[in-house]
């Protein structure tokens, strides 16, 4: 691979609570199909730099492969939220040029998503939304799994961060450079994995219509993506070896799924679409592997 | 990060901590000194009269590698949790500060004592032991919205299990570690079952679920289960 200038991006991921933010950034550090990626393209690495981002490694060791769940992260002061380096090595792909990402991010609560909405929590909100502004790109995760939410929370939510992109963008025109990935989160599910490989038809356009159009209609392709994600993926998605049932345990307990949902054979675990974002992000490139 | 140990009078909340210390476990060693809360001849633990606070230096083997932890523990005395809640109305600010602690905890260990009919009185109320729990999810509702780590475990487990078996088969090795969400649901399943009903009642409100263990200061296989749960997430704050 030729020696290139490291592209920064700095990402800012949001999103509702149990939308999987944290279960998202500790399968990137773990990255758990490094093997197969490795194999499928040479030269692949996601490299977690410092103590913030190797512990994110660690609970994906300790937490998620053991069989066990993240714990949610509670709402707190913006100032306690850790950023997690990576350095991200994506060699040449269907004919992209390689790209080394040197990748800056930190996901909120998703409690702070859940208030951007509501005006009395204005006051509480703020200092999330100017740092929000601090990053070039942001990561916008959702489920479908409430589907009043479409109505809401998630069209309210974004009404309220494009008017702050179209005020805070006539003083600062850097603003207008902003990219967001809306990404569909928990894809293994039996009712989105088929729509994957089109999320904007058919996750988007169809599960989430209110936002959908909101966005569009706000909103340049430029600055716009959809993208589908699974931190868990499927038992197999390989030719000859089809096991399309989500690699994730729901146990009968009584529990609200969403809120309780388990790597089920942490030996056959393949995220799915965890790069695609980030690159489209750092680049403004589509990747062409749906996989990645 | 604090972790509240909360159970009826004489379940065995403090014997539980010193065991961790001396001897230890293979996986969790209490490196604090807590020589004070025990007779050092009998090895038997005094009854906890007031709240006591303790900052543990726990050593934790994980899968991911050997940790330190730091726990705040907080041994609660037997009485402040009696139904009578005589000692809860006459030591009002004790009480409150215990609420206080467990509300703002990261975990909470309860230990339940064993489901057994032996007396005259639990031969009158079959359903104590559920009615017992019962009112403790109850307790977790009103003082532990933001708790993210609730454990129950019945302890002194000797007494109505064989605790060998279990352990040989529930066995937490630092390199494979354990499938925790298979030994919650067997656990559930068989030691939790007369209780099943209030449990689902239990998770279908609330977004952080109970996790089920058994324990017993005879056995360290079993009794390190609890702490290495914790310590996986305390771990990693």
């Amino acid at each position: 691979m030729t020696r290139q200038t490291p592209k920064s991006a700095e990402i800012r991921i949001i999103g509702p609570r149990q939308s999987g933010k944290t279960t998202y950034l500790a399968t990137l550090a773990y990255f758990p199909h490094k093997k197969q990626m490795k194999q499928l393209y040479a030269g692949m690495e996601i490299t977690p730099v410092g103590e913030d981002a190797e512990r994110l490694g660690r609970m994906a060791e300790d937490i998620i492969m053991q069989g066990n769940k993240l714990a949610g992260t509670f709402k707190t002061n913006i100032d306690y939220l850790p950023f997690y380096f990576f350095r991200i090595k994506i060699p040449s792909i269907k004919g992209m040029p390689p790209i080394e990402i040197e990748l800056n991010t930190r996901d909120y609560p998703g409690k702070i998503f859940e208030e951007i909405p509501l005006p009395h929590k204005q006051s509480e909100v703020e200092p999330f939304i100017d740092d929000l502004f601090t990053a070039n790109a942001w990561m916008v995760m959702l489920t479908d799994w409430e589907p009043g939410r479409d109505k809401t929370l998630y069209k309210p939510a974004f009404k309220k961060l494009c008017e702050e992109i179209f005020n805070k963008e006539k003083i600062n025109p850097e603003i207008k450079n902003l990219r967001i990935a809306v990404v569909m989160s928990k894809c293994e599910r039996g009712e989105l994995w088929p729509c994957r490989l089109d999320p904007e038809e058919d996750l988007f356009r169809v599960r989430l219509p209110e936002t959908y159009d909101f966005l569009k209609t706000k909103l340049s392709p430029q600055r716009l993506k959809f993208f589908a994600c699974s931190s868990f993926g499927v038992l197999s998605d390989r030719i000859g070896d089809f096991d399309p049932r989500p690699n994730r345990y729901i146990p009968d307990d009584g529990s609200i799924s969403e809120f309780n949902a388990f790597l089920r054979i942490p030996e056959q675990w393949q995220p799915y679409g965890l790069i695609a974002p980030i690159y489209w992000l750092s680049t403004g490139r589509t990747l062409h592997d749906h996989r990645l | 990060m604090s972790v509240v140990v909360i159970g009826d009078r004489a379940v065995g909340k403090t014997s539980m901590v010193i065991a961790l210390h001396d001897p230890g476990t293979k996986h969790v060693k209490v490196l604090t000194d807590l020589k004070k809360y025990y007779d050092p001849d009998t090895g038997e633990a005094a009854g906890t009269s007031r709240k006591e606070e303790e900052t543990l230096l726990v050593e934790v083997k994980l899968p991911g590698g050997e940790r330190q932890i730091q726990v705040r523990w907080i041994d609660t005395p037997g009485e402040a949790w009696e139904k009578s809640k005589e000692w809860q109305e006459t030591k009002l600010a004790a009480w409150q500060g215990i609420q206080t602690e467990v509300s703002q905890s990261q975990g909470v260990l309860l230990l339940l004592p064993p489901q057994r009919i032996t007396t005259e009185e639990e031969l009158r109320r079959p359903d104590a032991w559920t009615n017992n729990l019962a009112s403790w999810l109850q307790f977790f509702n009103q003082n532990c919205a933001t708790v993210q780590h609730i454990l129950i475990s019945i302890h002194k487990a000797d007494l109505f299990c064989d605790i060998q078996a279990e352990a040989q088969r529930w066995r937490y090795e630092q390199l494979k570690g354990l499938r925790w969400i298979e030994y919650n649901e067997y656990i559930r399943n068989t030691y939790f079952n007369k209780a099943d009903e209030i449990i689902r009642e239990y998770n279908r409100q609330h977004s952080t679920s109970l996790r089920f263990f058994i324990t017993t200061i005879k056995n360290p296989s079993l009794l390190e289960l609890p702490w290495i749960h914790l310590a996986s997430y305390l771990a990693h704050k």
